[in-house]
C-alpha cells in the first residue's frame, strides 16, 4: 500500500483485512501480490466451526456446520427458542478488539437472518473490551422473538441495554426502565420483561458472597466478573404483573465468587433465589433456558422434541471453508456461510466434555425478518 | 490507576512524561495520557523515561495528533480501570453518556484527515501500541476498501498490480463463488 511514499507494514495490513467483512475480503486478493500473500496467510489461520447435531436419535442428516465468517473467529450459541437458534459469531482482531455478529437461523430449513450490529455508541465499549452478553428470548403474548445485548462489565447504567426484536430493523434501548436508573451492579439481579413495555426490574441478589472482599486467589476472576443473561421461568419473575411465563430475561452474576445462595432477602428475592439457584445447577445440563423453552412451548403437531447439541470447534489444521454467503447487503454483514449437507464434527469442546445440549423443537417456520 | 478518582485530581498528582518527536519537539503529557501507549507504559514500568522518551518514528505533527487522541481517551480509560478492581464496593462509577457521545464525535472528527496523515497515524499507533487508535484508524481503511473492486482499490491507494495474468486467473478460480 503506497501513498506518497507511505507503506503500511504487513502486520497492520493483517489487522485492516480482518476488519473487512469476509465477503468483501476475498476480492482484495486481486489487488496485488503483497495483498494476496497476506490474505492467503490470514486464511490459513484458525478457523472454527460450530455444529448442531441431533444427539437423540443418532440421525445426523440435519446437522449443520456454522462457520465463523472471520478467521480465528468462533461461533457460539446464544440461545434457542421455538426451533430457532441464535448464534454469536465472535472474533478478535489483531489488536485484540472484539467483533460480534448475531445470526438467527432455523437449523432445519437453513433459513437465516443476520442482525445488524449493536449501535456504534456502545460498539466502542464492545470493541475495546469483550463481546458483551447476548440473550435470545421469546415473548409468548406478543409472539415476538427478541435478542438482548448487554455490554460487558457492571459499571454501565441500564440504558446501555439494547434490544433487537426480530422483524424490526434496528436495535434500541428498552422502552421502560421503570422510572429509575438501575445500575448493572454486583449484588443485584435484574430482570427485563420482554413484553410490550420491556420493563426492567431490579432486586437484591441473594448472592451474599458478593458483598465480601474477594479472596486473593479470586481477585483476578473478580475483575473479570461480568453479567450473564439467563432466562428463568415464571416463578422467578419478580413482582409479576400477570404476564406470560417465559418472557423475561434475568441477569445473574457469574464468576468465581458466586455460589452461596443464602443471604440478603430483598424485595422479591425470596421468590427468585431458588430459581436462580436451580438455574445455576441446570446450566451444565440444559443450557440457555432450554427448560423454560420446552415448558412454554406448544409443539407443532407431530413435531418431535429432541435434544440437540451445539458444539464449537477450533481446528487449526483445517483450511477455511468456502461457504457461500447468502443475501443481505454488504454494509454490516459478516454473515455465517450457509453450509449444505450433513456433517458431524467432533469438536475440541466435545472431546473435553464442554458440550452444550438443549431441548429442541423442530419447526418449519421462517426466521422473522424486517419487511 | 488502581483507585478511582476524578480526572483532575489524578492529573495533578500524576507525574509528567516528556515525549520527543523525530524532529526534536518536546511534548509534556501526564502519565495517564502517555500510558494509553503500551510501548510507553512499559518504558515507565522499566523506569527509563527520565530525560524524556525519544520517538524517532513519529513526527511532531503526528505526535501532536496522537497526544490529542490520548488526552481525550485517557479520561474514559481511567474510569474503566478505576472501578474494575473494586467490584465489591457499592460505589460504581457513573458513566457520563454525554461524554461517550462526545468521544464518538471526537473520533469521527479525528479521522477527517488526508490519506497520508491517516497512514502516519496508523504507523504511529502501531509503533506506540495504542490499541484504540490503531483500531479506529484501521477501521477507516477497512471501510474504504469494503465493497470496492480491485481496480478501484489500486487507484485509491496508488498500488501497482504486479500479479501476472496467470496468477490473477488462479485467484479467480480459487474464489470463483465470491465473484458471482
Amino acid at each position: 500500500m503506497a501513498d506518497g511514499g507511505t507503506c503500511l507494514p504487513d502486520d497492520v495490513l493483517v489487522q485492516i483485512f480482518l476488519l473487512v467483512p469476509a465477503r468483501s475480503r476475498r476480492p482484495l486478493r486481486l489487488v496485488c501480490k503483497g495483498w494476496r500473500d497476506i490474505l492467503v496467510f490470514i486464511n490459513k489461520g484458525r478457523t472454527s466451526r460450530a455444529v448442531v447435531f441431533d444427539g437423540g436419535s443418532r440421525h445426523r442428516e440435519r446437522a449443520r456446520a456454522y462457520t465463523s465468517s472471520s478467521d480465528g473467529g468462533r461461533v457460539r450459541m446464544v440461545g434457542t427458542c421455538n426451533g430457532l437458534l441464535c448464534l454469536h459469531d465472535h472474533s478478535t482482531t489483531y489488536a485484540g478488539f472484539s467483533i460480534s455478529t448475531i445470526t438467527v437461523t432455523n437449523p432445519v430449513t437453513g433459513d437465516t437472518a443476520v442482525l445488524p450490529p449493536v449501535p456504534r455508541r456502545w460498539a466502542w465499549v464492545q470493541l475495546a473490551k469483550a463481546p458483551g452478553h447476548y440473550s435470545f428470548g421469546f415473548h409468548p403474548e406478543t409472539k415476538l422473538h427478541k435478542v438482548v445485548y448487554i455490554p460487558r462489565g457492571h459499571r454501565w447504567s441500564l440504558d446501555a441495554l439494547q434490544v433487537f426484536t426480530l422483524g424490526s430493523k434496528a436495535w434500541r434501548a428498552p422502552i421502560s426502565v421503570a422510572g429509575t436508573t438501575y445500575w448493572l451492579a454486583a449484588g443485584r439481579v435484574m430482570s427485563l420483561d420482554l413484553g410490550q413495555d420491556e420493563r426492567v426490574a431490579s432486586l437484591d441478589a441473594p448472592l451474599a458472597e458478593m458483598a465480601r472482599p474477594a479472596p486473593a486467589a479470586l481477585r483476578e476472576t473478580a475483575r473479570d466478573i461480568s453479567w450473564r443473561l439467563t432466562k428463568v421461568g415464571a416463578s422467578g419473575e419478580p413482582r409479576r404483573r400477570g404476564r406470560g411465563a417465559d418472557g423475561s430475561v434475568h441477569f445473574c452474576e457469574t464468576g468465581g465468587c458466586v455460589g452461596a445462595g443464602r443471604g440478603r432477602r430483598g424485595r422479591g428475592a425470596a421468590a427468585v433465589e431458588p430459581e436462580v439457584q436451580r438455574r445455576r445447577e441446570h446450566v451444565g445440563l440444559l443450557g440457555h433456558g432450554a427448560a423454560a423453552d420446552a415448558r412454554g412451548l406448544r409443539p407443532e403437531r407431530g413435531a418431535r422434541v429432541e435434544i440437540f447439541a451445539f458444539a464449537a470447534e477450533v481446528d487449526d489444521a483445517a483450511p477455511a471453508r468456502g461457504g457461500r454467503a447468502d443475501g443481505g447487503d454488504d454494509n454490516w454483514q459478516r454473515q455465517l456461510p450457509r453450509t449444505k449437507g450433513a456433517q458431524l464434527i467432533m469438536s475440541k469442546e466435545e472431546r473435553e466434555g464442554e458440550l452444550t445440549t438443549f431441548a429442541y423443537v423442530e419447526t418449519q417456520n421462517p426466521v422473522p425478518r424486517s419487511k | 490507576m488502581a483507585s478511582a478518582g476524578s480526572g483532575d485530581e489524578k492529573a495533578a498528582a500524576a507525574a509528567m512524561i516528556t515525549l520527543i518527536s523525530s524532529d526534536n519537539e518536546k511534548f509534556e503529557v501526564t502519565e495517564a495520557t502517555a500510558t494509553l501507549s503500551q510501548t510507553i507504559r512499559h518504558m515507565i514500568e522499566d523506569g527509563c523515561t527520565d530525560g524524556g522518551v525519544p520517538l524517532p518514528n513519529v513526527t511532531s505533527k503526528i505526535l501532536a495528533r496522537v497526544i490529542e487522541y490520548c488526552k481525550k481517551h485517557a479520561t474514559a480509560a481511567a474510569g474503566e480501570e478505576g472501578s474494575s478492581s473494586s467490584f465489591s464496593d457499592a460505589a460504581f462509577l457513573e458513566v457520563d453518556r454525554a461524554f461517550l457521545e462526545e468521544l464518538e464525535e471526537f473520533d469521527d472528527a479525528f479521522l477527517e484527515v488526508d490519506r497520508a496523515t491517516l497512514f502516519d497515524l496508523i504507523l504511529a499507533a502501531n509503533y506506540l501500541d495504542i490499541k484504540g487508535l490503531l483500531n479506529l484508524t484501521c477501521q477507516k481503511v477497512a471501510d474504504s476498501v469494503k465493497g470496492k473492486t480491485p481496480e478501484q482499490i489500486r487507484e485509491m491507494y496508488n498500488i501497482v498490480n504486479d500479479l501476472t495474468p496467470e496468477e490473477e486467473a488462479e485467484i479467480r478460480r480459487e474464489t470463483q463463488w465470491a465473484f458471482e
